[in-house]
């Protein structure tokens, strides 16, 4: 089911394999807001890979909803079995599937694989590539295209430092431009431009503060109409730093802590509004400056 | 889509050993003389065996994790394994081409246009039953490859000495009439036949592995 209003949402979904098998996910909330970057930390074995499997489409749940972006790229922890295709036809294959044209895809694989430093060179059988090297095939033909939702796991394993940073730097340009990321990792993500960090234990998904104890914020634009839409319901949500209506064009600009984003999103689309924007706000930023409250 | 399944299929090798097996038997069979007709029945045969061995080498081709990223790519899994059936069908028409014309070139039998064609329905008939049962015996379906082996070859050994077993059986009794049959009422069952079993196996080989993931 295409997402309307957000790049992914898992609604209740819980998964086990097997009618006797253990939960490996039990009621797992949410949701994936354009331009926004979640990552999923927990031990080995806690249920990442299923989760991120679930949100991408490649397993189905047990119960619950999943409503997942029209466009989703996928990277899997690595390319542990046989390949038949070197680096540069992989993409190519992959380029093309994805409709891409001849002189795009051409730019686009060219420029990824450089960015991300493919040894010896593109032409080398996947196969015969490092493990880091393979890793960095998953993660170009995660990137190759625009997509709603990127679904990466462990995308930082087996990458040397300059890989990981070039990473960084591609998550965040795909962000910028609406693309909302998901991700798992062994360990707690660093820095404020982690983003929405969820721990999973025991199958149960729990929101972590973000890093360094600092406040995010997520600016929100909805449109909508003063007859159609309610914003009371919205207004009191709770975690809403400013809003803003311009009446003229029927815009509702918000901002809101990170943790609260999702059920203010809810909130709005259960209200009949649209969501034309979502982006992160810097910590530390202007958060209570400017726009007045309604 | 197609494109890329065929020519990972085509560098993943899995194809060549049913494609050696397939001509070797042929080899064998070319030695007869007189009527054409007992030599398109036994590829016929063959070429069951053959097309079920070649659709779960087709299937099975792809690293599964590197196949996630396919299914993610395209968005749907029943698209990638639609075109993997058809990679594995038109594999097994290429072979039913030497089927065909390996006897006329290789030794002097006799034969007629009619026979020419109701051997290639023949052997397009039964490489379609093998696409079916293939679908229903490759990954994420049957995952040991054991079982697959075991399954495959039961079915379809089952389908050539069951009485009325369709469609192999049916066509090798028909084969075994006198006179032409090229566009008798009975091969034209046994086509309806195989289409509708094929369907029912394809479907049912989606369903499942959109329900094993």
């Amino acid at each position: 089911m295409p997402a309307q209003g957000s790049s992914g949402r898992l609604a209740g979904v819980n998964k086990r394999f097997g009618r006797g098998g253990p939960w490996i996910l039990r009621d797992i909330d949410l949701v994936l807001l354009p331009g926004s970057r979640t990552v999923i930390v927990g031990d080995n074995g806690s249920g990442k890979s299923t989760l991120l499997r679930v949100a991408a489409g490649l397993t189905r749940p047990t119960s619950g909803t999943v409503i997942r972006a029209t466009e989703v790229s996928y990277g899997p922890e690595r390319l542990a079995g046989r390949s038949n295709f070197t680096a540069w036809e992989y993409l190519g294959h992959m380029g093309r599937i994805r409709g891409l044209d001849r002189a795009t895809l051409e730019a686009r694989r060219r420029h990824l694989v450089e960015r991300l430093g493919l040894l010896p060179d593109p032409y080398t059988p996947i196969d015969s590539l490092s493990r880091g090297n393979k890793q960095k095939v998953v993660i170009a033909q995660a990137f190759l295209a625009p997509v709603g939702l990127i679904v990466l796991d462990e995308p930082y394993s087996g990458l040397d430092t300059k890989a990981s940073r070039t990473l960084d730097d591609l998550a965040e340009s795909e962000r910028a431009g609406g693309t909302a990321i998901l991700m798992s990792s062994h360990a707690d993500p660093m820095g404020p431009g982690s983003g929405q960090v969820c721990r999973i234990v025991d199958g149960r998904l729990t929101q972590m503060p973000s890093a360094g104890g600092a406040p995010e914020y997520r600016r929100i634009e909805l449109t909508g109409t003063e007859r159609s839409c309610a914003a009371d319901q919205i207004l009191s949500t709770a975690g809403l730093r400013r809003a803003h209506l311009d009446q003229r064009r029927g815009v509702l600009t918000l901002v809101v802590d990170v943790p609260d984003a999702d059920a203010l999103l809810l909130e709005a689309i259960a209200n009949g509004w649209s969501v034309t924007g979502v982006a992160p706000l810097p910590a530390g930023g202007n958060e209570n400056s400017g726009e007045s409250r309604i | 889509m197609a494109r890329y399944v065929w020519c990972d299929t085509l560098r993943g090798h899995g194809w060549i050993g049913p494609a050696l097996c397939f001509l070797v038997i042929e080899a064998i069979i070319c030695t007869q003389t007189g009527s054409v007709v007992p030599t398109y029945a036994a590829s016929a045969a063959a070429l069951l065996f053959i097309s079920t061995w070649v659709t779960i080498a087709t299937v099975n081709n792809e690293d599964p994790v590197q196949l996630s990223i396919t299914v993610v790519t395209v968005g749907n899994v029943s698209e990638v394994r639609l075109a993997k059936l058809g990679v594995a069908l038109l594999m097994g028409a290429t072979l039913s081409v030497v089927g065909i014309v390996g006897p006329l070139l290789t030794t002097s039998f006799d034969a007629t246009g009619a026979d020419v064609i109701a051997g290639a329905v023949a052997q397009l008939l039964t490489v379609l039953t093998g696409v079916a049962f293939g679908a229903l015996l490759s990954r994420p379906v049957v995952l040991k490859k054991a079982w697959a082996v075991l399954l495959g070859f039961g079915v379809c050994l089952a389908t050539v000495v069951i009485p009325y077993g369709p469609p192999t059986r049916q066509l090798l009794v028909l084969f075994d009439q006198p006179g032409e049959f090229a566009l008798s009422p009975g091969l034209l069952f046994v086509a309806f036949e195989t289409i509708g079993i094929t369907i029912v196996a394809v479907y049912v080989s989606l369903r499942l592995a959109r329900w094993r993931g």
